[in-house]
């Protein structure tokens, strides 16, 4: 049993270390051992097939389009005009914008690498421009967008509810809370950082200006009031309300004549191979995590790790920490499908919260967006700031600290998890 | 006009793909709007969850062709050229590689069932080979893309040693 467990991790570990792409490693991994061990081969397809052939999983394409016509609808250049005028003269006043504003679109986005580019694009040029650092910027950013997972509307809680059938909505609401930790959590070196430097902040908005930038951000403003609204006014399901933000998102680029008919046409197509991409890991991670249950590599590592203790406690903080790890080598949409199959069975032995784990794993792997080598955020924001990956992996070491202070919060304080969804009567605590 | 047609057929799968996503949200959303009309359009989820699978297939070509696909390229940038070069032939044989078995199974095993059973979708009462086609038909244009983006991979990694 060992020889093969080795083979199924080993193998993708090896293939994806060499560079081959994530969705191919998984792919070449299970129909090797599903070959080889004679596992029934001719079911590879309809497996392949019935990963993606999912109604919960199309709110995936209409979240990532939703993502891109707010990005060109120009909402967040509003959106960061305003909140520089409220937030002032603190040091670092463009730093803490950029958190702000990255944490507000994460509930109208529901992609880590989308939010860091919509709001990326506005900001690191004005911090560039107002004398912060390259990396500064780019790290912080790609942090601060990588909230958007946890903030709802989000497309990793849509997968993570597909794998373990814990109820979207719950989930989504249970992202708040923590989403705004994480927030606080990134003001804290944005601040030290920026007032070491003398990274100056702008002026307060006189009454006036500030009333001006409202009405220019209004509409921008009530887009995350419209698309939850339609959700938890039980109007419709997330995949719904995904459709409801991409049609707000038009009418939004309409309004303001930001969406002509090729920025749209763009905007479909980009989108299209966004989701499809996403949907191909998808594919070839639910085979693998297929076939690594059924040669017993699943259940044989569920063992051996719940052979390293019994304290649950323990046992999060190890979970946790390979997590981090798998977070540096993979996407988010990845690990879901090859972990959850070894942390399912671990919830009901140690008596874990369904709807907390899934926020806590989450959260962790929203860090994960940021952490290089495979950091799909910080590749937006390297590429708005004009530096190298290299230099980024620096800058953002203090970001990812206080990240990682706010994931220890969520993981000892559950009820930041689970109180919303038990408020908005979406979800009973099963312990 | 020829011109024009040379675009279409490096460009055929984005505009079927961004055509696609455009008629669901415009099939989502008359769903959505046309409930509160007391008219049920639930049929057509089934409609959409066709086209999701035909959507990853065609988008998944697109996306060889632009390079799309996540990797960790971090160990491969730091290779000399002829590692680099071996590396981008067995990513290829790879990629082409676990399609095919998906492909194949698919088309001999997978779709002669469906027939040999005479299988319906639920609500719409369509032939379940709608949905799975995609596989074989759209996995044909993902090899030729992966083919098309390793021997330009190969040449431009050639050039560059001199």
């Amino acid at each position: 049993m060992t020889a093969v467990t080795l083979l199924v991790f080993g193998l993708f570990l090896v293939l994806v270390v060499l560079g081959i792409r994530i969705a191919i490693a998984l792919g070449t991994t299970a129909c090797l051992i599903i070959l080889l061990y004679h596992q029934g081969a001719m079911g590879i397809s309809s497996i392949f097939y019935s990963n993606i052939a999912k109604f919960p999983l199309l709110a995936i394409p209409f979240f990532i389009l939703a993502g891109f016509v707010m990005e060109r609808s120009g909402i967040s250049g509003r959106l960061v005009h305003l909140a520089s005028l409220m937030v002032g003269p603190i040091p670092g006043g463009l730093a803490i914008v950029g958190i702000a504003v990255c944490v507000f679109f994460g509930g109208i986005s529901g992609s880590g690498p989308a939010d860091a580019a919509a709001i990326g694009a506005v900001l690191i040029p004005a911090m560039i421009a107002r004398g912060y650092d390259r990396g500064f910027a780019a790290g912080l950013i790609a942090t601060a967008g990588s909230t958007a997972i946890l903030i709802p509307p989000s497309i990793a809680f849509v997968v993570y509810g597909v794998i373990t059938e814990v109820s979207v909505p719950a989930l989504f609401a249970g992202g708040i809370f923590p989403g705004l930790v994480a927030g606080a959590a990134l003001i804290v070196p944005a601040y030290i950082i920026s007032k070491r430097h003398g990274w100056g902040g702008e002026r307060w908005g006189t009454p006036r200006e500030l009333w001006e930038a409202f009405k220019r951000a209004f509409w921008g403003l009530m887009a995350p009031a419209v698309i939850l609204g339609s959700m938890y006014g039980g109007i419709c399901t997330p995949t719904e309300a995904a459709i409801i933000a991409v049609v707000y998102g038009i009418v939004l680029g309409w309004i303001y004549q930001t969406i002509g008919w090729r920025d749209l046409y763009r905007c479909m197509l980009d989108a299209a191979i966004t989701s499809a991409v996403v949907m191909f890991i998808v594919a070839f991670a639910g085979l693998f995590g297929w076939a690594a249950d059924r040669v017993g590599a699943i259940d044989h590592v569920l063992k051996s790790m719940l052979s390293l203790s019994d304290n649950g406690l323990a046992m999060i903080f190890i979970i946790n920490g390979v997590l981090f790890i798998a977070g540096m080598l993979l996407d988010a949409i990845s690990i879901f499908y090859v972990f959850l199959p070894i942390f399912i069975p671990m919830m009901a032995h140690f008596h874990w919260d369904p709807l907390w784990f899934g926020v806590m794993m989450t959260y962790n792997l929203a860090i994960g967006q940021a952490t290089p080598p495979v950091a799909v955020n910080l590749y937006v924001t390297t590429s708005l700031a004009d530096i190298k990956l290299d230099r980024a992996a620096v800058a953002v070491i203090p970001f990812v600290l206080a990240m990682v202070g706010g994931l220890v919060v969520v993981i000892l304080w559950q009820w930041l998890s689970i109180a919303p969804p038990v408020w908005f009567g979406l979800y009973k605590p099963v312990h | 006009m020829g011109d024009k047609l040379r675009w279409l057929g490096r460009n055929a799968e984005e505009v079927v793909c961004a055509a696609m996503i455009t008629f669901m949200t415009v099939l989502g959303f008359a769903n959505v709007a046309t409930r509160y009309l007391g008219y049920s359009m639930a049929y057509t989820e089934e409609l959409l969850v066709m086209l999701l699978v035909w959507l990853t297939m065609l988008g998944t070509a697109a996306g060889f062709k632009r390079n799309a696909h996540l990797s960790m390229t971090f160990l491969q940038e730091r290779l000399p050229r002829v590692g680099q070069r071996a590396l981008a032939i067995f990513s290829a044989i790879l990629t082409v590689g676990s399609v095919v078995v998906v492909m194949v199974v698919c088309a001999v095993y997978q779709i002669p069932d469906e027939i040999l059973l005479k299988s319906r979708t639920l609500s719409l009462d369509l032939p379940t080979v709608y949905y799975s086609l995609a596989i074989p038909v759209c996995g044909v244009l993902v090899i030729l893309r992966v083919l098309q983006a390793s021997w330009r991979e190969w040449k431009s990694l050639g050039r560059a040693e001199r």
